[in-house]
């Protein structure tokens, strides 16, 4: 039984939305749980987001949806009421129910009454649930059948939606137990003790030379500048206990894409290099949501037919490779294709497909502040380049002035900065500038220019001036190359980023502060972010 | 004895400040600290009555003019000269509030505090507490750390713009 018919499409489409978002949670639990942190915690965890998929799946007719969930629940509260030392089959059934819930959700975008085979997920849960039970693991399951009445839900939904509020099927994050225990090697324990113990040595010589009144010689000078070493590897020390490697991510890629293929009719081969590289354990949801729709769209959208390869002089199976590589900080991720290479500018309708369905992953990767670069070429394939900083708590930035204000743009989405006297200018019909630089045009708009919005017309010529003496940076985002005019260019530095609080976080166009030596606060600025929504109000302008 | 008790359970400690020629009061426990001015960084796209951030010993935190949770804030726009910032823990996060002088902190017994109830008020809901008598002046007392906890600075939310 699929969706029921009766039920508005706008609910429906609510249900997929957020049931989508939800399984992004468990499966951030199910890496939780593979990387060591509180098991208890993360079962927890997808236990309560399996209850508000089952009650929210009822509500919308999907009852054998609800029944595989109720299974998983049971196994759960087993799991929960006992000790149970079969960590690893229970992940493993977890994420095998996360991708056959994925793979039914999928389907039902395209037919409402789609239905998900569950017949190998159904074994290896009674698997599992008659393990433990062999083990003399569980002492009573008493209770493991939760009734819950549903009977009024989707009638409420209905109303709120009929209000023009969205409804909401599922708990609130908050609900969610939080998960704050974290798995730290042993390694990387004593490696930041030693540091410290460096870190105290190197105060004592300081103290001893401050004392001494040599604070003019050139060994205070060395002892500094060691001491400077050392604060910066502490600051990574520290920033590292959050890394993980994503070699679980990408084997969890690699199964979506060959299992997507696989339903669609067709084979192909996913190669992995650099699954050991580390990344902070917060941007894994984000790039597991992002990459997944991408590698979604290279499988239907990307591919020519077996036959038509073999004419092309390909293989008969298509190639995925998923690379990724970490240098200086930066985490770059590569999904290439050997398809037919249409690209998303492409004016036909599977061209159009291509870009509705990058759309989505570009948003998610904006807001990790990584923009998403894509070269077609035709015949050959694709290629998808996302790059980040490994951690959102360390970051490289460009400090820059404009007028009288300071602010630190991230230096990962900057690829050039363009020296004043270089570049020429140009002004084009409504005001727009351009500015031609290597023989090519970039459309140009200065830092204050493209942080607040309107600019009064003194503004954009104090803009136009600044655009003459001033540097210009030639920043990377969605789509575009966008080149972004400020005065001066103060330092490049290596910083922590000072989270923001709970109301500086709602402000437009801010990553995060950082605190320069004179003390004063700098603003990190999300230059990929507003330059994208820049660009797109611009286009939008266009179009009309 | 009992007497005692019931004096200090009726009257609480405000911080009387003042704001362009007003006199306002708040608990003292709403106040984390009380620190000289310090001018901020001014930040973009947020409304005229957020001033910026600063540095406060390391961390950073958001200076905002009282004026901000007047509901009508165009009323009033005499330029204010601050003088302290009451450093407040909110919900939020920290925020300082900017005021022109700190007249006093004196105990206020419950008997001189008129309720805020059916008074015509310029703060948001839930923000002003009634009106207190002291001996400098009638004080309108506000709740910082509730006030602070719903301060809105952004002039348009994220979410309007990136979708």
């Amino acid at each position: 039984m699929g969706l029921s018919g009766h039920i508005p499409q706008e609910v429906i489409n609510i249900f997929l939305s957020e049931a989508a978002d939800l399984l992004g949670q468990w499966d951030e639990a199910c890496f939780a749980m593979e990387s060591g942190s509180d098991l208890r915690e993360a079962l927890q965890w997808i236990s309560r987001t399996t209850q508000s998929l089952r009650r929210a799946s009822r509500g919308v007719g999907l009852e054998e949806f609800a029944q595989a969930l109720m299974s998983v629940d049971e196994l759960l509260r087993i799991v929960l009421k006992t000790d149970s030392e079969e960590e690893k089959a229970v992940l493993e059934c977890l994420v095998l129910t996360h991708s056959t819930l994925c793979r039914w959700l999928v389907g039902l975008r395209t037919d409402p009454q789609y239905v998900e085979d569950m017949i190998q997920l159904g074994e290896v849960i009674r698997k599992c649930k008659s393990d433990l039970l062999e083990a003399n693991l569980l002492q009573s399951h008493a209770g493991a059948k939760s009734i819950h009445s549903d009977a009024d839900l989707f009638a409420s939904f209905a109303q709120l939606a009929a209000n023009g509020n969205q409804p909401k099927l599922f708990a609130d994050e908050s609900d969610m137990p939080a998960r704050a225990s974290l798995d730290i090697g042993e390694r990387r324990v004593n490696d930041l003790i030693e540091l410290v113990r460096r870190i105290s040595t190197q105060h004592g010589v300081l103290e001893h030379f401050n004392k001494d009144g040599q604070r003019d010689s050139q060994e205070f000078v060395s002892a500094l500048r060691s001491s400077f070493e050392l604060m910066k590897e502490l600051q990574e020390a520290s920033v590292g206990m959050n890394l993980v490697s994503v070699a679980s991510l990408f084997d969890r890629l690699s199964n979506h894409a060959i299992e997507l293929a696989n339903s669609r009719g067709f084979a192909i081969q996913f190669e992995v290099e650099g699954s050991r590289s580390e990344i902070d354990r917060v941007l894994i949801s984000p790039l597991w949501e992002s990459l997944a729709r991408i590698l979604s769209s290279v499988v239907e959208n990307n591919f020519e037919s077996p036959d038509e390869r073999v004419k092309s002089g390909k293989m008969p199976m298509g190639v995925i490779k998923l690379s990724a590589e970490v240098n200086s900080g930066l985490f770059s991720l590569v999904i290439e294709d050997d398809g037919r290479g249409q690209g998303e500018g492409d004016s036909s309708p599977r061209g159009q497909q291509i870009r509705s369905s990058l759309e989505a992953p570009r948003g998610i990767l904006s807001g990790i502040s990584a923009p998403l670069c894509v070269e077609a070429q035709i015949g050959k394939g694709t290629r998808f380049e996302i790059s980040l900083p490994t951690t959102p708590r360390l970051m490289e930035v460009e400090v820059v002035k404009c007028g009288e204000n300071l602010f630190a743009l991230p230096s990962h989405v900057v690829p050039h900065i363009v020296e004043p006297g270089t570049f020429n200018t140009h002004i084009l019909r409504g005001d727009k500038q351009l500015i031609e630089y290597q023989g090519k045009l970039f459309p140009f708009v200065t830092l204050p220019e493209l942080i607040e919005k309107p600019v009064s017309q003194r503004r954009r010529v104090q803009a136009s001036v600044a655009l003459e003496k001033g540097h210009v940076f030639l920043v990377r985002c969605s789509r575009d190359v966008i080149a972004v005019g400020v005065d001066h260019v103060l330092s490049r530095q290596r910083i922590v980023v000072n989270p923001l609080a709970k109301y500086l976080s709602e402000v437009r166009g801010l990553l995060g502060t950082i605190i320069i030596g004179n003390g004063d606060p700098v603003l990190i600025v999300d230059l990929v972010g507003i330059a994208g929504a820049f660009l797109g109000t611009r286009r939008d302008r266009e179009a009309a | 004895m009992n007497s005692l008790k019931t004096e200090i359970k009726n009257s609480e400690s405000y911080v009387l400040f003042n704001v362009q020629g007003e006199l306002y009061g708040t608990p003292m426990l709403t106040v984390r600290e009380i620190v000289p001015f310090q001018t901020p960084r001014a930040v973009p796209n947020t409304k005229k009555n957020f001033l910026g951030v600063i540095n406060l010993r390391g961390d950073i935190v958001g200076v905002v003019d009282l004026r901000i949770w007047f509901q009508d804030d165009k009323q009033n726009m005499r330029r204010s000269n601050h003088k302290a910032l009451l450093v407040v823990e909110s919900d939020a996060g920290v925020v300082a509030v900017a005021v022109d002088a700190i007249e006093a902190i004196c105990s206020l017994e419950g008997k001189d505090i008129e309720s805020s109830k059916g008074m015509p008020s310029s703060f948001a809901e839930g923000g002003m507490i009634g009106l207190g008598k002291f001996k400098q002046g009638l004080a309108t007392l506000v709740d910082l750390r509730a006030l602070c906890s719903v301060v809105e600075i952004a002039m348009e939310r994220k979410e309007r713009w990136a979708g």
